[in-house]
């Protein structure tokens, strides 16, 4: 080599060794330096990783809170509340439109009508994933109940998706570092076949949590009973124990180091916030809402013990004098039974019940003995018998986000017409008069609709 | 196989000449001549008459030639591979012997001969040529400047008679052989020099020898540019790119930063935006349109070799560099010429040269200028709907465009608010003092150049009466130094010095500094909130009628906001010549550091805003940066034998590696007691910092081919490594380009017409890389309640796009320059078509993603540019010249694609759309009115307003166009003045509402404007400056004992006439690229300069 060339090589060679012999290594910067950033490293530790699950889990929480409440105003569990929050024009909590079960599409945020909720099912489901693909990086059997929790926050993600939305959700798909997957619409069927699926991967994965393996088995009955596989979920969950349960817990505190609580917005918040104000909480609990809605109580003191309600004056209500709270949820510090043996033996009657079994009754007997209920008795009919699990259902689970999936149960695997079952005719907690809708699902938030370029919308909006 | 060691012997002379002060045309006897090594003509040179000692032992003879040389303070010229073919060793003891002696002994016994030019330059050269046949003779020659007597390399010469073509060698040299005996018309021609004729005589056998003296003419083709590799002719380069000459715009042009000087340049193609007319502000430079949507358009900036922070901040990095260090700025403007600069190239780069020194005594140059400067013209009224709710008719509310379109508002009222009213004006005289020393020299080896300047800057901002005695009512006293709160003080230095080690060898050090402190006050009441101060202050003074009652107590702040920076640049030049390798190394690092303080009084706090009524709050905030750079780059020429009279070929190979550090804290504290305004004395608000670190790093390759010294093409490739550009993606960038010289074709016969056309061509790729953060998805730490307990966790906060690209830019470049007129009129004329082929967006997430967004490469931007410029010399006698100047840029973008699925990006005057400009505005559209009740007002039903957004125009002017004239007379009084134009845009004037009395006879048609976004086409002629300059002539300077003393007055921003609604249409306070101007933003002021320069 010529030796002007080598004096030109050498200061070049010189970098690159000077470098630590990688290009690479020249740029390689710390990418994560905002002080509440998380660098990747710590993801790739026990810590880090079970922080993720942990993250899932809230996200978990905030999904159910503001299922349930959606699912609430929506079905017959709740009203809304009209308030006065601005200085031209009265509006609504979870507006009359909710109530109303009008068309979600014009709902007029612009996007869709259970945003958050939408936006957190899907969230959860997503971090589900990262969780995953982080602890089992970590190569420690101990660390196989938090991979089965993963498997099963996103499954239990997946069913409050399939049993409240129309036929149609999309699951897109993000893992940790591979490139991104805009979702299509999957059919409700396909996705309680998904998260089947996700439940089998979590009670496969040997581990001694009983916690876990609850939510695992009652979700994927849950999935099962969606799918009339009564026989099945009755089988997923024959192993739950009476003592056995996966909750869910909520509060008002305030974290440490934090200016204000963590805020699920849901029902069981003492104060909402509306724009810039913030009030007492407001919804009611709905009495025989539009004919078809259940008669939660006759009168403050005729309640079912699972749904204890306390009548209070209006507050800022201008419209209404007093208004009925349920009390199943009075503040913040609460548990949320997502999974229970209460369940279990639900899904156990409701099993014998499509059997025409007529020891049907007595897993709901054995259910209301355990908080010292009295026992019911059989109605003849069959319908009647439907419609008293179904009652059993709505007590035991309420706010539990499963009225929705229920009242579109009895449409669609018991055959009851829409109208016999959703609030119907006049709705009259609003300024105006107005009709109930006949929507019976949400869809999709509309930023799926605008953001997804594979995605078509709904198959369908059937119960 | 050509052989890079074949060309490192090429580097020297291709043909000698014989000739030494004679007449242009010079034939003698040859064979009388040759017969001695030394010929008689030689020996008369004064050195080689001088005696030296030398020791040579067993020395090559290109080295015994280079001791002597050196020994005797000559500098001689050879042919390397004419010295080595005679492989001859010398030895000798040389004692106070004259050189010619010397010389004859070490070149005994081959046919080299010592040939003089000047008195220290000699040529060695072989006496018999073995390129002549026959009867045949041949011609040598040298071309020289005839004013500067250096060499032209390239100079083209031509034997009309027998349209034989050579070309001058890189020392000017020439040798056109094979003649046949006979009386030739030589024409020569370079660019940027008069054609030049001699008539020779070739005769049989023997080498006629001829002198081409070429007059400089005005053009710039000859001009050298800075480019990645090294400095080139600009004829050699298919870009057009611009250089600018920072002393002569500083002599004609108020200049006080470096965007002063860019913008008084009148660069077509450069568009500046002046945020704010308040100094410090930051400007935004825009070059060829804006290409990306959610990076940065702001163009790279080099200083010294090293690059500088180019961040918009305030107050303005490049307010910190003095423009009497600069020697030159070039505007290199598109990824065509910027490919080899690398990732954020595409916004095109600004190269700024500072000063060095010059050989000779110590010079000193003084400078003292002061301003004052105003506002022209009163600001404009305000008008504002106000009426009643809809839903409480006893509530009175402003009627917004959007409450009017909501039903919620039923216009009854027009308020007019005057501005102007010495109240509120908060307006005053701007003062500018700038004190300036500079002093430089240096000998044969070190050069040297000092540059300190100190400058303090009163803005046109007060703190308006209103205010004052608003603060005073809630106890709060403004501090003396925060009534003129627009008041920014600068110190700088810079420093340079190069060392010359040996003759190939040149190291350079600049160091920069710079200090400022900029009083700034947000204390800056809208009009809003004086209309809402509880006190009825507005009342009181007849301010306000309707608001106080209507809106209730508002928030009084009394805000200070102090920024201080330091600033420090050091670059480390080195550049190497082993033989015909120019080797060339930047070494340097740029450090800013700021602090910025804010302290406040609300009087009132809303929910959640975090403040205590009548309690102070205090931020403080740090940021420090640092930019490091290593560039290193090679270039040779390569001897391609008898090739090389028809190619040159300039291989060139480099690399560079950038990195940048920022971090930056900040802490708040709230509750501070009345009286104390420190951080101590308050309680703990909210405290964050992040560290922000990119890095990059790339290599290139790059060739300059030339052919028959009038084509050349330019061919490269760049590929780059960075933190944001993942290793899958192909960050690999070409180039290349084509530049002709018609003109120096034999075909083009030479007319008055047009004397030098060049046409020229260039294609090229460059990039904007992704942020850091755009890469891997993002995580933070959460708390969540977690069965029972509070739980730090790990919140996946951002999905990432691991699959980004760099937004690639190609650019077409077209484009010719041409001399006309006698060379008097110089014409630039450039075409560029830009593609930003995938550019990245901010795409919002569905929601089965879990919301959020991530950038992806899916839009398309398109910029088309056409550059144009003039330069002529009107007159030009001994006593004066006239010159004048134009420039003409037309724009066109426009979002070609945005991306599948979506969505335009939307504000609230502009929005991002496929098939239309970045950041066009679009807003409602005012369909007709009609006061139906005769009341004189305006309702909401009497307005018609169309229902949806449309498309109002563009975000940045179309078509812009500079005008300059300059007058000298005697080479001493030099009247200048400069123009400026744009138009086919929108400007936005935000018709802030305020405190105002009923305007019952406001015209409707005002009136109507409340209802509808003020939106308007806009164009504008602004006078931008104007100067007279006394030069004192030699016999007063030499009586006082100076170099030179220039004393000049001078102006800017002297007048406007637009159509715009506001004030200055040159304001562009939005964060987007639409020009808004929000009402509260301080117009540029009119400037009046008294400058001083002294050289001593």
């Amino acid at each position: 080599m010529n030796k002007n060339i080598r004096i030109i090589l050498a200061p070049l060679t010189a970098l690159l060794i000077a470098s630590g012999c990688s290009l690479s290594d020249l740029v390689n910067v710390d990418k994560h330096q905002i002080d509440s950033d998380v660098d990747h490293d710590y993801l790739d530790t026990k810590l880090g990783a079970l922080g993720l699950l942990n993250s899932t889990l809230g996200g978990l929480q905030s999904a159910v809170s503001l299922t349930s409440l959606n699912v609430g105003v929506f079905s017959d569990e709740l009203t809304s509340r009209p308030q006065y929050v601005s200085n031209n024009d009265y509006t609504y909590s979870l507006g009359a439109d909710l109530d109303s079960r009008i068309e979600p599409e014009n709902y007029p945020t612009g996007k869709g009508i259970i945003f958050p909720a939408y936006i957190q099912l899907q969230s959860t489901r997503i971090k589900a994933g990262y969780a995953r693909y982080f602890l089992r990086r970590q190569s420690d059997i101990a660390l196989n109940y938090a991979i089965s929790a993963a498997y099963s926050y996103e499954g239990y993600s997946i069913i409050l998706l399939a049993e409240n939305l129309c036929s149609g959700v999309p699951l897109s798909k993000a893992n940790y570092g591979q490139k991104v997957e805009y979702g299509k619409r999957l059919s409700t069927d396909s996705l309680f076949e998904i998260a089947i699926s996700k439940f089998d991967s979590a009670l496969t994965i040997p581990h001694d949590s009983i916690r876990f393996t609850t939510l695992a088995r009652i979700g994927k009955a849950r999935a099962l009973l969606s799918l009339g596989r009564y026989k099945e979920a009755n089988e997923a969950v024959v192993e739950v124990e009476q003592d056995a349960e996966f909750n869910l817990t909520y509060t008002e505190a305030i974290a440490p180091g934090a200016s204000s609580s963590i805020s699920f917005d849901a029902f069981w918040t003492t104060t909402e916030t509306i724009g810039s104000r913030q009030r007492q909480r407001g919804h009611e609990i709905a009495n025989n809402e539009g004919v078809n809605g259940l008669r939660w109580y006759s009168n403050a003191n005729n309640v079912d013990p699972r749904l204890p309600v306390t009548v209070k004056s209006s507050g800022d209500s201008l419209i209404f004098a007093e208004i009925v709270r349920q009390e199943k949820f009075p503040n913040g510090n609460i548990k949320l039974k997502l999974a229970s043996w209460i369940e279990a033996m639900l899904v156990k009657s409701e099993y014998l019940l499509s059997i025409d079994d007529p020891n049907w009754i007595v897993p709901i007997n054995e259910a209301r003995r355990s908080i010292g209920l009295l026992d019911i008795v059989s109605p003849t009919a069959k319908k009647d018998k439907i419609d008293l699990l179904f009652y059993e259902r709505a007590f035991w689970f309420y706010l539990h986000g499963t009225r929705l999936s229920d009242m579109r149960r009895l449409v669609r695997q018991y055959n009851r017409p829409v109208n016999s079952v959703y609030p119907v005719g006049e709705y009259s907690r609003s300024l105006e008069i107005f009709t109930y809708s006949d929507a019976t699902v949400f869809i999709p938030s509309l930023d799926e609709f605008n953001n997804n370029y594979a995605y078509s919308g709904c198959i369908n909006r059937l119960p | 196989m050509i052989t890079v060691s074949r060309s490192v012997s090429v580097v020297w002379i291709l043909a000698c000449v014989f000739l030494y002060g004679g007449s242009p045309l010079y034939s003698q006897d040859t064979a009388s001549a040759q017969s001695k090594v030394v010929p008689n003509t030689a020996k008369k040179t004064p050195g080689m008459a001088k005696r030296i000692s030398a020791n040579l032992d067993s020395v090559a003879l290109d080295k015994a030639i280079q001791i002597v040389a050196a020994k005797a303070s000559l500098e001689v010229l050879f042919e390397g591979s004419v010295i080595e073919r005679y492989k001859k060793i010398v030895s000798g003891k040389f004692d106070n012997v004259p050189v010619d002696k010397i010389f004859e002994q070490i070149l005994s016994g081959t046919k080299l001969q010592v040939i003089p030019h000047t008195n220290r330059v000699i040529f060695i050269r072989e006496v018999d040529s073995k390129d002549v046949r026959g009867d045949n003779g041949a011609i040598e020659g040298i071309a020289t400047d005839a004013s500067t007597n250096q060499p032209i390399i390239g100079a083209r010469l031509m034997i009309e008679e027998i349209s034989r073509v050579g070309y001058a060698s890189d020392k000017g040299f020439f040798r056109l052989s094979d003649i046949p005996p006979g009386t030739y018309r030589i024409r020569a021609h370079a660019v940027g020099y008069n054609v030049s004729r001699v008539t020779v005589n070739v005769r049989s056998k023997e080498t006629s020898h001829v002198s081409l003296k070429l007059s400089p003419v005005t053009t710039t083709l000859s001009e050298v540019v800075t480019t990645v590799t090294g400095k080139q002719r600009r004829a050699e380069i298919p870009n057009d790119i611009v250089k600018i000459e920072a002393d002569k715009i500083r002599e004609r042009s108020p200049v006080r930063n470096v965007i002063d000087l860019i913008e008084a340049a009148q660069v077509p193609g450069v568009l500046i935006q002046h945020s704010n007319g308040d100094p410090g502000s930051p400007s935004r430079i825009r070059i060829r349109g804006i290409g990306s949507i959610s990076q940065s358009n702001d163009p790279v900036m080099i200083v010294d070799g090293v690059w500088i922070d180019s961040k918009t901040s305030y107050p303005s990095r490049l307010d910190n560099i003095d423009p009497a260090s600069i020697e030159t700025i070039e505007i290199v403007r598109g990824p065509s010429a910027a490919t080899l600069y690398g990732q954020d190239a595409s916004n095109g780069v600004i190269v700024i040269t500072t000063k060095k020194g010059k050989t000779g005594p110590t010079r000193w140059n003084l400078s003292y200028k002061r301003d004052w400067g105003q506002t022209y013209g009163s600001q404009p009224l305000v008008y504002s709907g106000v009426g009643k709710s809809m839903g409480n008719s006893n509530f009175q509310t402003r009627c917004s465009i959007g409450n009017i379109l909501a039903y919620q508002c039923n216009q009854d009222t027009v308020l007019i608010y005057d501005p102007n009213n010495p109240l509120v004006s908060k307006e005053g005289v701007e003062t500018n003092n700038r004190y300036s020393a500079q002093v430089d020299g240096g000998g044969q080896n070190v050069t040297y150049m000092f540059t300190f300047s100190t400058a303090n800057t009163i803005g046109i901002r007060r703190v308006n009466e209103i205010d004052k005695i608003r603060q005073r009512l809630v106890g709060y006293q403004t501090p003396s130094d925060f009534i003129k709160p627009s008041n920014l003080s600068i110190k700088t230095i810079t420093s340079n010095v190069v060392i010359t080690p040996q003759q190939n060898l040149t190291l350079g050090l600049t160091i920069t500094g710079a200090q400022s402190h900029l009083k700034d006050n947000s204390l800056n009441s809208s009009w809003f909130q004086i209309g809402q101060q509880g006190a009825g202050v507005g009342a009181q003074y007849g301010l306000d009628t309707v608001f106080t009652s209507a809106l209730g107590n508002g928030n009084i702040y009394a805000e200070e906001a102090p920024k201080n920076s330091i600033n420090g640049l050091i670059s480390g030049n080195l550049q190497y010549r082993p033989n015909n390798f120019v080797v060339t190394a930047n070494i340097g690092a740029e450090k800013n550091s700021s602090t910025n303080s804010t302290y406040s009084r609300p009087t009132r706090c809303y929910l959640n805003s975090g403040c205590t009524q009548g309690l102070g709050t205090r931020s403080e905030g740090s940021n420090s940066g640092s930019l490091y750079t290593v560039r290193l780059n090679a270039s040779t020429s390569i001897n391609l034998g008898t090739l090389s009279r028809f190619i040159d070929l300039r291989p060139s190979i480099g690399g560079d590696y950038k990195r940048t550090d920022n971090y930056s804290t900040s802490i708040s504290k709230r509750d501070i007691p009345v009286g104390d305004r420190s951080l101590a004395g308050g309680v703990f608000n909210s405290a964050s910092n992040s560290t922000t670190e990119n890095a990059l790093a790339g290599w290139y390759l790059n060739s300059t081919i030339g052919l028959f010294k009038r084509i050349y093409f330019d061919v490269g490739i760049r590929q780059d490594i960075g933190s944001a550009i993942t290793s899958s993606q192909n960050a690999a960038y070409p180039k290349i380009g084509g530049s002709w010289l018609v003109s120096d074709e034999s075909f083009w016969r030479v007319n008055p017409f047009i004397n030098t056309l060049r046409l020229r061509s260039a294609i090229g790729h460059s990039a904007v890389q992704p942020d850091v953060r755009d890469i891997d998805g993002r995580f933070i730490n959460d708390v969540d309640f977690i069965d029972g307990v509070f739980v730090n966790t790990v919140n996946l906060s951002g999905l990432g796009n691991n699959s980004l690209e760099p937004e690639r830019a190609v650019e077409l470049e077209l484009g010719f320059d041409a001399d006309i007129l006698d060379n008097r009129l110089n014409l630039v004329g450039t075409y560029a078509h830009k593609e930003n082929k995938n550019t990245l967006v901010v795409r919002s997430l569905p929601g089965s993603f879990g919301g959020g967004s991530r950038k992806e490469n899916i839009a398309k931007v398109r910029n088309r540019n056409f550059e144009f410029s003039a330069n002529g010399r009107v007159i030009e006698t001994s006593t004066m010249l006239l010159a004048i100047s134009y420039t003409l840029t037309l724009s066109d973008n426009k979002v070609v694609r945005l991306g599948e699925g979506v969505s335009p990006f939307t504000s609230q005057e502009s929005r991002i759309q496929a098939g239309y400009p970045i950041g066009a505005a679009w807003g409602r559209m005012l369909l007709g009115y009609d006061d139906l009740n005769g009341d004189g007002m305006l309702a909401s039903h009497e307005v018609i307003i169309s229902d949806s957004v449309v498309y109002r125009g563009w975000s940045q002017p179309r078509s812009r166009a500079g005008y300059g004239i300059s007058l000298t007379l005697a080479n001493q009084i030099v009247l200048d003045s400069r123009f400026a134009s744009q138009s086919k845009y929108v400007q936005t004037y935000r018709n802030k509402t305020g405190p105002g009395t009923e305007d019952t006879n406001a015209p409707l048609s005002v009136q109507a404007v409340a209802y509808t976004a003020t939106q308007k086409p806009v164009s504008d002629i602004r006078w931008t400056s104007a100067s007279i300059t006394y030069n004192l002539p030699n016999s007063l300077l030499k009586k006082i004992g100076g170099r030179s003393l220039a004393i000049s007055i001078q102006g800017s921003n002297l007048n406007l006439w637009t159509n715009y609604a506001g004030r200055d249409p040159g304001v562009n306070s939005g964060v987007g690229e639409l020009t808004i101007d929000n009402g509260y933003i301080s117009p540029r002021p009119r400037l009046y300069v008294l400058d001083f320069k002294m050289g001593l």
